[in-house]
């Protein structure tokens, strides 16, 4: 494979260089991200609690979790959050990209005010929508009341708490609307002008040019989107809910925290985590299989 | 020349004897502002007093996450607060020094003589976790303002008088729709009330207020060896009954899902929505600040109860780490000394002025002279000894201190009260489901 011997000076020097420079980055990676992995692997096979040395005991922890009535409560919460999240974010974000990409007055500043809340911290975001979702004082009940709309109890529902926190998700997608601008922006205009002389509508532009030309923006946010929204939800559960009322808010990661830390049964938290890992593992690879038949690739078109 | 050099060599041995003679502990704890200040100066006091010991303070956000990761690191502070959910569990792990042993060979009087439901014991009993460095009682607030207006008499001080029937039945005299009719007129509009007669700290979700109200009733979530479910025993349902009405049907009490949203109950009393509030000892320091600023009259009174009069008791315990003290005698005195010193309510005694913590020594709630230490006239309101201080006989501890499997219980009990109070589903079904999903963590306690 490579033919050192055969290797000019400048090509050894780059080389070097070249690992020496990536090593921050490889051994990062290598610490902090595989490391723990393996380790969190290991750890599902035993019962450490963090105090206290861990026993070996095999599968315990995994077969445990067909008896926790909490563990599936907190995986349906997590798909729905995931799904509604998912859905609702690449819809709006797409449809804020197509605004902020026409010609509209004050556009960048607009750009900019639509990426403001993705660089909030999530703490902050969180005690904002806590006072919004007040079922008294809150600014949308206030609204909700005025036009006639009976007032929701949002987050301190069962039935309203994830819808709640769905709507919320919709707040901060700056980096999707980014990227789709992005991908709009690389649309080449020649086709829109060709569209146009053929007499094209602005929903035929739309429906045959601008969506399979945006296949891989929307198939890249996409797989984002559900890596992310699946392992979402912790600040919410942590700040705003505790997981509650009824479970309805207990967030996959934040069930893993409170095995974790709360109960002391990191060995058992550690399976939990490697169960989801598997779970996106599995669900990435599906999106990437599917992918060859939905999303355009000019470069691969033969 | 020779000299020179044997000289040389006997004052860098000397040297090196004296710095190992200082001992370094580190002392990990949490709280607010005003309680890591308390702290700190606390050490520094002990640190003046001492000079071959040095306490660290370490002021820790975050803090169950961070001295967990210290704990498994083999690398834990010398002495912590301990997080009540998690300290038995620990202790019964073997990270802890057995203070039951100390205790043995140095009987010190400050630690012998606290509360008793302050001590943490775990291995059967025989093994002694810490001891909680400060009390926390649960409480009646209540505005006063808004009884003088109602012309309401103030709830009693001595426990026994302040019934849960005489509880609805002043909470319904404070509690008036948007034309000023209470809930026993015919008339009343329970969806335009503009001022609610009480609230529930927690929402009768959390263990705190919760789990004292059913004790009164002889209810309870477990029975008294923690081997069985009692949260679907004929008394505590009727104690959730009770509770659910008065929010539900008498509309006396102010629901959850709004009280929640309060930043804290006592905003809700102070805005005038709540005339009283049942909360911890904790609220204390803020309703002192808004009678300071804002001219709010506030008082205390005892928690109501239903057959017989009780309340609860938190407080976290102090541990030393057996990793951190690695079996050094030297250290290990110098971390009992300075357990001994930040024990005594006198070396934060500014805390327990300021109204978040109450004292933990039997004396500071007995002795004339030193209630009058801690008493601060700005902060704890005119009947504040005797409804709280002379509470204390009736004050039991929570089962942190003593219940296997205390945190995930507690959980489960949470979100499943939230279905009655919240979700407002049937309380015997509720009651029933739930035994059904401790049973399983049910392990007994750790004292006994």
């Amino acid at each position: 494979m490579f033919e050192v011997k055969g290797c000019s000076y400048l090509r050894k020097f780059e080389r070097k260089w070249g690992i020496l420079l990536a090593l921050p980055g490889i051994l990062g990676y290598f610490l902090w991200v595989l490391g723990p992995t393996i380790a969190a692997i290991f750890m599902s096979f035993t019962n450490w609690s963090l105090a206290g040395s861990p026993q070996w005991i095999g599968f315990e922890n995994y077969a445990k979790l067909f008896d926790d009535f909490i563990f599936k409560k907190s995986i349906f919460v997590t798909f729905y959050y995931a799904i509604g999240s998912v859905v609702a974010g690449l819809v709006l974000s797409f449809f804020w990209a197509l605004l902020l990409n026409s010609k509209i007055p004050a556009r960048s500043i607009l750009r900019t005010i639509f990426f403001i809340p993705s660089i909030t911290p999530a703490v902050a975001v969180a005690m904002v929508w806590l006072t919004l979702y007040h079922p008294q004082f809150g600014l949308l009940n206030h609204l909700f009341k005025s036009i006639g709309l009976p007032a929701l109890k949002w987050i301190y529902d069962e039935k309203q708490v994830i819808p709640a926190f769905i709507v919320m998700s919709t707040w901060t997608i700056g980096y999707t609307i980014t990227i789709f601008l992005a991908g709009l922006q690389g649309i080449p205009k020649y086709l829109y002008e060709a569209a146009m002389l053929d007499g094209a509508t602005w929903w035929h532009r739309l429906r045959h040019i601008t969506i399979p030309m945006m296949t891989p923006a929307i198939f890249f946010n996409l797989l984002m989107g559900i890596i992310g929204a699946l392992q979402g939800g912790f600040t919410q559960a942590y700040i705003m809910t505790s997981g509650g009322p009824n479970y309805a808010s207990m967030f996959y990661t934040y069930y893993i925290f409170l095995n974790g830390f709360q109960y002391g049964k990191m060995g058992y938290a550690c399976a939990l985590s490697v169960i989801m890992f598997l779970i996106i593992m599995c669900l990435t690879v599906l999106i990437f299989r599917t992918s060859r038949y939905w999303v355009y690739y000019e470069a691969l078109r033969r | 020349m020779r000299l020179r050099i044997f000289l040389l060599v006997l004052t860098v041995l000397f040297s090196v004897f004296v710095t190992a003679k200082t001992v370094e502990l580190t002392f990990a704890f949490w709280g607010d502002q005003l309680e890591a200040k308390a702290v700190t100066e606390a050490c520094e006091k002990f640190n003046k007093a001492h000079p071959n010991i040095k306490v660290i303070p370490m002021h820790i956000p975050q803090y169950l996450e961070k001295i967990s990761a210290m704990i498994a690191s083999g690398n834990p502070p010398h002495l912590a607060y301990l997080v009540e959910s998690r300290a038995l569990d620990w202790a019964s792990k073997g990270v802890l020094v057995d203070l039951e042993e100390l205790l043995q060979k140095d009987p010190d009087p400050v630690i012998k003589n606290k509360l008793p439901q302050l001590y943490w014991y775990y291995d059967g009993g025989k093994k002694l976790a810490g001891v909680s460095f400060a009390a926390e009682f649960m409480i009646t607030y209540y505005n006063k303002d808004l009884f003088d207006k109602a012309r309401v008499p103030y709830p009693p001080t001595k426990p026994e008088e302040w019934t849960w029937d005489k509880f609805v039945e002043t909470a319904k005299k404070l509690t008036f729709d948007s034309k000023g009719r209470t809930p026993d007129d015919p008339n009343f509009d329970p969806k335009n009330i503009v001022q609610y007669g009480a609230a529930i700290g927690g929402g009768g979700t959390s263990p705190w207020v919760l789990y004292p109200l059913l004790w009164s009733n002889g209810g309870g979530i477990v029975d008294e060896m923690g081997s069985e479910a009692r949260i679907d025993s004929p008394e505590t349902i009727e104690a959730l009954q009770k509770i659910y009405d008065l929010i539900y049907k008498d509309h006396s009490a102010i629901a959850p899902a709004a009280a929640d949203a309060f930043p804290s109950l006592n905003v809700a009393l102070q805005t005038g929505q709540v005339a009283m509030v049942l909360d911890g000892q904790w609220a204390m320091q803020e309703a002192a600040q808004m009678a300071k600023e804002e001219g709010m009259r506030f008082g205390v009174a005892p928690l109501p109860y239903f057959k017989t009069p009780i309340t609860g008791v938190e407080g976290a315990p102090i541990g030393i780490f057996k990793d951190a003290v690695k079996d050094d005698p030297e250290i290990l005195q110098a971390a009992w000394e300075f357990y001994k010193f930040i024990q005594n309510p006198e070396q934060v005694v500014d805390v327990i002025r300021s109204g978040l913590w109450q004292p933990t020594t039997l004396d500071w709630y007995m002795e004339e002279e030193y209630i009058n230490k801690w008493l601060n006239p700005e902060v704890h309101p005119a009947e504040y000894k005797a409804a709280v201080i002379d509470y204390y006989p009736y004050a039991k501890p929570y089962p942190n201190s003593y219940l296997k499997n205390v945190a995930e219980i507690n959980t489960i009990i949470t979100q499943e009260m939230s279905r009655i109070f919240y979700g407002q589903e049937d309380i015997a079904k509720v009651c029933k489901e739930t035994a059904e999903k401790i049973k399983s963590l049910l392990a007994g306690r750790y004292d006994r």
